[in-house]
C-alpha cells in the first residue's frame, strides 16, 4: 500500500513536471513568433547605395517626377558645385555636374513647376541663384540681396496649383528673412528682418493664405503670417533650432517640428490655438546629440525621419488629436513620439535628408563624411 | 620637456580636476536599492529607468546581472522607454535574402524605368515661362503684435487710489475679458469651418500626362492623410481633385469610401461602379458597393456583391458579415410575403 501510493505520488510528480515543461515551450515558442513577427512588421532601412565624393556636402534633394537626385556643396578651393546623379538599376551614376564661384549652401525645387524643375540655391555669398540644370551657364534668376551666407531656403506652390504664387523664401545669417517671387526680377517682396537659423514655408493652401516658420541660433521659433504681415506665434525652446518642417505645405497647418542641439525634438500640434494654452506639444529626448533635420515622409505626414549627430536615422510616428474644454473650445493634445526604426548609417553627423515623392521609402542623403546614401526604408505602406 | 608617453597621466590629472557628479549621486537613489529583489519588486518605472541608466553607464561597475534584471523590468513597465531603444547599423544590400533582394531592385527598376518615361515626358514639354493665376505680393512692411496696453499699478503707498479699488469690480472685469477670449475663440473656429468648403481648382489644365498623374497620385496621398484623421470632408475634396486630374482604380475606391463614410450612398454607388468598368473583378470595389446597396436598402444586389467577393476571397470577413446581414433581410422580406398569402386566405 505504502509502496504504491509513494509511486503514484511520484508519478504524479513527474507528470507535473512535464505539463509545466510544455506550457512553458509553448509559451517560449509563442513569444519567438511574436518577436520575429514584430521584426518583420517594423520598418528596416536598407543602405541601397553609397558614394564617396571629393568634396563637403551641405544639401541633396531628388528631382521631382524623375529617379535622379542632386548633392550641392563646396570644394576645398572655395568653388561650389552641384552634381546630378541619376539611380539606376545596380546604383548611382553621376549625370552632370557645374561647378561656380561660391560654395552653395542649400537647395529647392518647390518653388519651379514640374515641366521646369528649375533649382534654387542660396551660397556663402549670399547670392539666391535659379538654375535650369540642362543649361546651367548663367542662371535664370539672381539676387544679391543677402550679404552672407543663406543658411536657408524654401519654396511653394511650383508643382501645385490653386496655392498662390510660387514663391521662394531665403533667410541668411545677415539677419534678413525675404521673400522672392521668380515673376519678378529686381527688389524681395517682402523683407523680414530677423537672425535665421533655419527656414520653412507652410500653411499655404489657398491663393491667400500663407506662414513662414522661422527657427532661430537661440532657440525662437516664430510664424509669419504673409497675409497679414504678423508674427503669428513665437515660442522660445531652449537650444538653437537646426531644423524645423511643417508636415505638410499645401494644407491648413497641421503640425511642426523642430529639431535642435542638445539632443531635443519639440513637435507641435499647430492645429489649433487655444486661447490659454496654446499649442499642444510633445518634447524627445533622442539621438544623443544634435538632431540635424526631421524630414517628413510625404506620402504618409505622421511618420518623420529625424538625423541625428552620432550618424543615426530615427523613423518616428506621431498621433494628434483634439479635445474640446468646458467652453467647447477645442485644443490640441498632445500625442505620444513612437520609435519605429533606429538605423546606425555613419560614424559622421548626418547634415541632410531627402525622401522622394514618387517612390514611398526611398530616400537620399548626406554625412559629414562627405558619403551620399541612398537609402530604402521597407514597409511604410503598413502605416 | 613632455614626452607623448606622459599624455595618459596628463588627461587624468586634467579628469581629477573637473571631478564630475556621478549619475548615482545626481539621481539620489539609495545604494540599497541596487539589488536584484527591490528591482524585481519595484513598480516605479521612472526609478528602474535610472537604475537601469546608472548600471548601464558602468559608474559604479560592472554588473552584467543587475543590469539584465533591471532591463527586464524596465521592459515589463515601460516598454517605451528610451533607454530600451536599440540602434541597430544600417543593413547592407550584400546582407539581404536572395529573394528579397531580387524583390526589392526588381520593384525599383520598374519604377525607375516608369519614372524616366514621365521625366523624359516632361523635359520634351519645358517651358521657360511661370504660370500663375496668383498675382505677385506687394511689398508691406511687417507689423508688430500688437501689444497689449500695460494697466499701470497701484503703488503701496497710494492710499485714497487703494480706497476707490474695489476687488469685486475688478473680478468681474477679469472673468468678463476671459468671456471675450473664449468668444473671438469660438468665432475664429466658425470662421475656420465656413472657410472650409471654399477651395476651388481648376485641375484641367495639365500640358502633359506625367504632370496629371504627379498631381493626381499628391493630391491622393493627401486624401488618404485626411481620410486617416477623419476629415472626410477635406479627404473627399482631395480625392476630387486627384480624380478630376486623373481618374484611376485608387482614387475612385478611396472617394467611394469616403462618400460611405460622409453617407452619400448614392454617389458611392456611381464611384464603384466606374471602377468596375475599369477594373472588373476589383473586389474593394465590390464590398464598397454592396455596402452602398445595403444602406440603400437594395439587399438582393447587395448579396450578389458580397458573394461575388466571398467566391474571390473567402476568408474575407467585411464581406461575410455583409452577406449575413443581406441575407436575414432578403429571408425577412421573402417571410413577410408569405405571411400576407396567409391574411388573404
Amino acid at each position: 500500500m505504502w509502496n504504491f501510493a509513494e509511486r503514484k505520488s511520484s508519478e504524479m510528480w513527474t507528470s507535473s513536471v512535464l505539463i509545466f515543461q510544455l506550457l512553458w515551450r509553448q509559451n517560449l515558442i509563442n513569444r519567438l513568433k511574436s518577436s520575429r513577427m514584430d521584426a518583420l512588421q517594423k520598418p528596416q532601412i536598407i543602405c541601397h547605395n553609397q558614394k564617396s565624393l571629393d568634396y563637403a556636402i551641405h544639401d541633396v534633394k531628388w528631382i521631382p517626377c524623375s529617379a535622379k537626385f542632386i548633392a550641392l556643396g563646396g570644394k576645398s578651393n572655395g568653388a561650389g558645385v552641384v552634381q546630378i546623379y541619376a539611380l539606376t538599376g545596380e546604383g548611382v551614376e553621376k549625370k552632370d555636374e557645374f561647378c561656380k564661384k561660391e560654395h552653395f549652401k542649400c537647395g529647392t525645387f518647390d518653388a519651379s513647376s514640374l515641366r521646369n524643375r528649375h533649382l534654387a540655391t542660396g551660397d556663402f555669398a549670399g547670392r539666391l541663384q535659379v538654375w535650369d540644370l540642362e543649361d546651367n551657364l548663367v542662371p535664370i534668376y539672381k539676387t544679391t540681396e543677402h550679404k552672407s551666407v543663406i543658411n536657408a531656403i524654401d519654396g511653394v506652390s511650383g508643382t501645385t496649383s490653386g496655392c498662390g504664387a510660387p514663391e521662394i523664401v531665403t533667410g541668411s545669417r545677415d539677419g534678413n528673412v525675404m521673400v522672392w517671387d521668380v515673376r519678378q526680377k529686381d527688389a524681395p517682396r517682402e523683407r523680414l528682418e530677423e537672425t535665421v537659423g533655419r527656414l520653412l514655408l507652410g500653411n499655404a493652401y489657398n491663393n491667400e493664405e500663407r506662414v513662414i516658420a522661422a527657427g532661430y541660433d537661440n532657440g525662437d521659433i516664430k510664424l509669419f503670417d504673409l497675409k497679414t504681415m504678423r508674427v503669428k506665434w513665437s515660442k522660445c525652446v531652449k537650444n538653437g533650432v537646426v531644423g524645423l518642417q511643417f508636415d505638410r505645405k499645401n494644407i491648413p497647418m497641421n503640425k511642426l517640428v523642430a529639431t535642435t542641439l542638445e539632443s531635443k525634438i519639440y513637435c507641435f500640434d499647430v492645429r489649433t490655438q487655444h486661447p490659454k494654452k496654446g499649442f499642444a506639444q510633445v518634447t524627445e529626448k533622442a539621438h544623443n546629440s544634435t538632431v540635424w533635420s526631421a524630414k517628413h515622409l510625404p506620402q504618409n505626414r505622421e511618420i518623420f525621419m529625424t538625423m541625428g549627430g552620432s550618424g543615426n536615422a530615427m523613423l518616428m510616428e506621431v498621433q494628434l488629436s483634439n479635445e474640446t474644454d468646458a467652453d467647447g473650445i477645442p485644443y490640441g493634445v498632445a500625442g505620444e513620439l513612437t520609435l519605429l526604426q533606429n538605423s546606425t548609417l555613419s560614424d559622421q553627423p548626418i547634415t541632410s535628408f531627402d525622401w522622394c515623392a514618387d517612390k514611398l521609402g526611398l530616400s537620399v542623403c548626406s554625412a559629414f563624411d562627405q558619403t551620399i546614401r541612398v537609402l530604402i526604408t521597407t514597409k511604410l505602406n503598413l502605416y | 620637456m613632455s614626452t607623448l608617453s606622459d599624455l595618459p597621466k596628463l588627461v587624468e590629472e586634467e579628469s581629477s580636476y573637473r571631478e564630475k557628479e556621478t549619475l548615482l549621486s545626481k539621481y539620489q537613489i539609495p545604494i540599497k536599492h541596487f539589488e536584484l529583489d527591490y528591482i524585481e519588486n519595484c513598480r516605479d518605472a521612472k526609478e528602474i529607468e535610472k537604475i537601469y541608466h546608472v548600471l548601464l553607464s558602468g559608474e559604479e561597475g560592472d554588473y552584467p546581472h543587475l543590469l539584465k534584471a533591471a532591463e527586464e523590468r524596465l521592459s515589463h513597465l515601460k516598454p517605451k522607454s528610451r533607454w530600451l531603444r536599440k540602434t541597430c547599423s544600417v543593413i547592407n544590400k550584400e546582407s539581404l535574402d536572395k529573394d528579397a533582394l531580387q524583390e526589392l531592385s526588381q520593384d525599383l527598376e520598374s519604377w525607375v524605368s516608369n519614372i524616366s518615361k514621365h521625366s523624359r515626358e516632361l523635359d520634351t514639354r519645358k517651358t521657360d515661362t511661370v504660370k500663375c493665376d496668383a498675382e505677385i505680393r506687394a511689398p508691406k512692411p511687417l507689423e508688430n503684435a500688437p501689444s497689449k496696453p500695460k494697466e499701470q499699478r497701484i503703488s503701496s503707498t497710494n492710499y485714497s487710489a487703494w480706497d476707490k479699488y474695489d476687488p469685486d469690480t475688478e473680478i468681474l472685469k477679469m472673468e468678463l475679458d476671459d468671456e471675450k477670449v473664449k468668444k473671438a475663440a469660438l468665432e475664429g473656429e466658425k470662421q475656420k469651418e465656413k472657410r472650409k468648403p471654399k477651395k476651388a481648382v481648376s485641375f484641367n489644365r495639365f500640358a502633359t500626362e506625367a504632370e496629371a498623374i504627379y498631381v493626381s497620385n499628391r493630391e491622393r496621398e493627401k486624401g488618404n492623410e485626411f481620410f486617416k484623421s477623419g476629415d472626410y470632408e477635406e479627404a473627399l475634396q482631395c480625392y476630387t481633385d486627384s480624380i478630376s486630374s486623373k481618374p484611376s482604380v485608387d482614387n475612385l475606391n478611396n472617394r467611394a469610401v469616403t462618400y460611405l463614410k460622409l453617407k452619400k450612398y448614392k454617389l458611392a454607388l456611381h464611384d464603384c461602379d466606374r471602377v468596375l468598368t475599369i477594373q472588373r473583378d476589383n473586389l474593394k470595389a465590390h464590398l464598397r458597393k454592396g455596402e452602398a446597396l445595403e444602406k440603400l436598402e437594395r439587399y438582393e444586389e447587395a448579396l450578389g456583391c458580397a458573394e461575388f467577393v466571398i467566391q474571390k476571397d473567402p476568408n474575407n470577413e467585411c464581406a461575410q458579415e455583409l452577406a449575413g446581414r443581406a441575407r436575414e433581410h432578403c429571408e425577412a422580406k421573402l417571410t413577410n410575403t408569405r405571411m400576407k398569402i396567409v391574411e388573404i386566405e
